[in-house]
C-alpha cells in the first residue's frame, strides 16, 4: 500500500548517498563505485558502530525526525546488525519517517 | 566526525542533540574506558539518555579517532582535556558518565572542577586508591573465565597486581591475530566484517607500544579517599554485581557524602554493553532526580525495569554478562 510520505524512497536514497559521501569524505577510502542503494555500511564503507551513531545524527538533521526507532533496523541479538545496505536503511525511513501530507 | 581542535590536543567527539531540543536535563558527557572509544556506548542508551539530555560522547587522547600523543595517558591530564573540551564546545556545567576508567576521569573532574559538574554517573569505575590491585585471583568468576581464556590461547598471570589491563591486551592480541583461536566473547565488537573490524584492538596494542600509557596508569591518580570525601556533586555508582571492582563500590559508600550504590544484577565490568537498558534507566531516574524532574519524566521508566529483566540471557550474551 502506498503510503503519503512526501518524499519517494528515491528521493530518500539519494539523500542518505549524499549524506554517505559527506561523511566518509575524511576517510581517505577509495570506493570503486560511487555509493549507491546496493553499498554496504559495514563491508564497502567499513563502517563501526561510532558511525552507525554520526549516520543517525546526520539523518536526524538531515530529514528534520528526531526519535525513530533505529534500533529496528541497526540492532540485532542486542547488539549492531553485521550488515546493512543503502538501500535497506532507505527502505526503514520510508517505512517510519511521518507520514504527512505532502 | 567533527575534530575539536583544542589547546593541548585534537579529540574526535559526536554531538547528539537531545528529543527535546530544550534538553530539559542539561549536558551530558559520556566518556568511555580504556582499549574503547565512544563507539563503545550502545545506540539504545544513547537514545535513551538523549529523552533528558543533550549527550557529547568523545574518543579519550589516543584512542578511537582522538589523537594518539606519546604521553599524557594520566587521569589528571586526561581530565584536562575533557576541560578542554567542555571550553570548546560552550558547555558550562555537564553531567558526566564514565565507564571504567573514564568514570576515574569524571570524577576527578568533580573534584577538580566543582563548578563544571552537576553530576557523576560512575559505571563500573575501579579507584586505585581504594582498591590498589586487580588480581584476576579476586575476581569471583575467574574460575569460569580461566579455561575459556585459556581454550583462546590466553595464559595470564592471576596474581599480577593490574590483571584487567593485562587481559585487555591479551584479548586484543588474540583478536587481532589472524591464527587465534576465537575469542569466547567479542570484547572489541563492531560490526563484523568491516575493513576496520580491528581498529579498536589494533589501536589499543599501539598505544602499548607507542606512548607512555603503561606507565601512566599506574602514577597517581589524585583519587584519595579525601579528595573523594570533598566530593560535593551528587555520584551514581552503577556496578555489575560481578564485577571485579565491587570493593570500589562498597568503599565509595563510606567515603563519598553524596553517592548512591545500584547493583546491576546479572552482570559484570561490560554491563554497559550486556545490560544496556540497565544503565538508560538507571541514569535516567539519577539524571531527572538530579535536574528535579524526577515526576516529569516517570513516564519514561514506568515499568521498563521487569519488562527488559531478562535482556539478552541467550548465549554468547549471557557469558559477556558475566564479564
Amino acid at each position: 500500500m502506498n503510503h503519503t510520505n512526501p518524499l519517494s524512497l528515491a528521493d530518500i536514497t539519494t539523500r542518505l548517498c549524499l549524506l554517505l559521501d559527506d561523511m566518509i569524505q575524511e576517510w581517505d577510502m577509495e570506493l570503486l563505485d560511487p555509493i549507491n542503494a546496493d553499498t554496504r555500511l559495514i563491508e564497502d564503507l567499513g563502517f563501526e558502530s561510532v558511525d552507525l551513531m554520526q549516520l543517525i545524527v546526520a539523518i536526524e538533521q538531515a530529514f528534520g525526525a528526531r526519535g525513530l526507532p533505529y534500533e529496528k533496523a541497526l540492532m540485532q541479538d542486542g547488539g549492531y546488525v553485521t550488515e546493512i545496505s543503502v538501500g535497506q536503511l532507505a527502505q526503514f525511513l520510508s517505512d517510519n519517517l511521518p507520514k504527512t501530507a505532502a | 566526525m567533527p575534530v575539536a581542535r583544542l589547546p593541548s590536543i585534537n579529540l574526535n567527539y559526536l554531538r547528539v542533540p537531545g528529543h527535546d531540543e530544550r534538553a530539559p536535563g542539561g549536558e551530558l558527557v559520556l566518556v568511555h574506558g580504556l582499549a574503547a572509544s565512544l563507539g563503545f556506548w550502545p545506540l539504545s542508551v544513547v537514545r535513551s539518555l538523549s529523552w533528558l539530555c543533550a549527550l557529547t560522547a568523545y574518543d579519550l587522547r589516543g584512542h578511537g579517532r582522538s589523537d594518539m600523543p606519546i604521553t599524557g595517558y594520566t587521569i589528571p591530564r586526561m581530565a584536562d582535556d575533557l576541560i578542554e573540551l567542555l571550553d570548546h564546545l560552550g558547555l558550562e556545567r555537564v553531567h558526566l558518565l564514565g565507564h571504567s576508567f573514564g568514570g576515574a576521569i569524571a570524577l576527578y573532574c568533580a573534584s577538580r572542577h566543582p563548578q563544571r559538574v552537576r553530576s557523576v554517573i560512575l559505571a563500573d569505575t575501579r579507584l586505585r586508591a581504594l582498591q590498589p590491585y586487580h588480581r584476576l585471583r579476586d575476581w569471583n568468576d575467574w574460575p569460569r573465565w580461566q579455561p575459556l581464556l585459556r581454550r583462546a590461547g590466553i595464559e595470564l598471570n592471576a596474581d599480577a597486581p593490574e590483571g584487567g589491563y593485562a587481559l585487555l591486551t591479551a584479548m586484543a592480541q588474540a583478536q587481532t591475530d589472524p591464527n587465534a583461536p576465537a575469542l569466547p566473547i567479542p570484547l572489541f565488537a563492531t560490526p563484523a566484517g568491516g575493513k576496520r573490524r580491528n581498529g579498536t584492538a589494533q589501536r589499543w596494542l599501539r598505544l602499548q607500544e607507542a606512548t607512555s600509557i603503561r606507565h601512566d596508569l599506574l602514577q597517581d591518580d589524585g583519587l584519595g579517599p579525601a579528595v573523594l570525601r570533598a566530593i560535593r556533586a551528587p555520584v551514581l555508582g552503577l556496578y555489575g554485581e560481578h564485577s571485579p571492582v565491587m570493593p570500589t563500590a562498597r568503599t565509595l559508600r563510606r567515603l563519598c557524602p553524596h553517592y548512591e550504590l545500584h547493583l546491576v544484577r546479572q552482570a559484570g565490568h561490560f554491563f554497559p554493553l550486556s545490560r544496556p537498558r540497565r544503565l538508560a534507566h538507571a541514569s535516567l531516574r539519577f539524571l531527572a532526580a538530579c535536574t528535579g524532574l524526577a515526576n516529569t519524566f516517570e513516564h519514561l521508566f514506568d515499568g521498563n525495569d521487569h519488562e527488559h529483566e531478562h535482556e539478552h540471557e541467550h548465549e554468547p550474551a549471557s557469558l559477556l554478562a558475566s564479564f
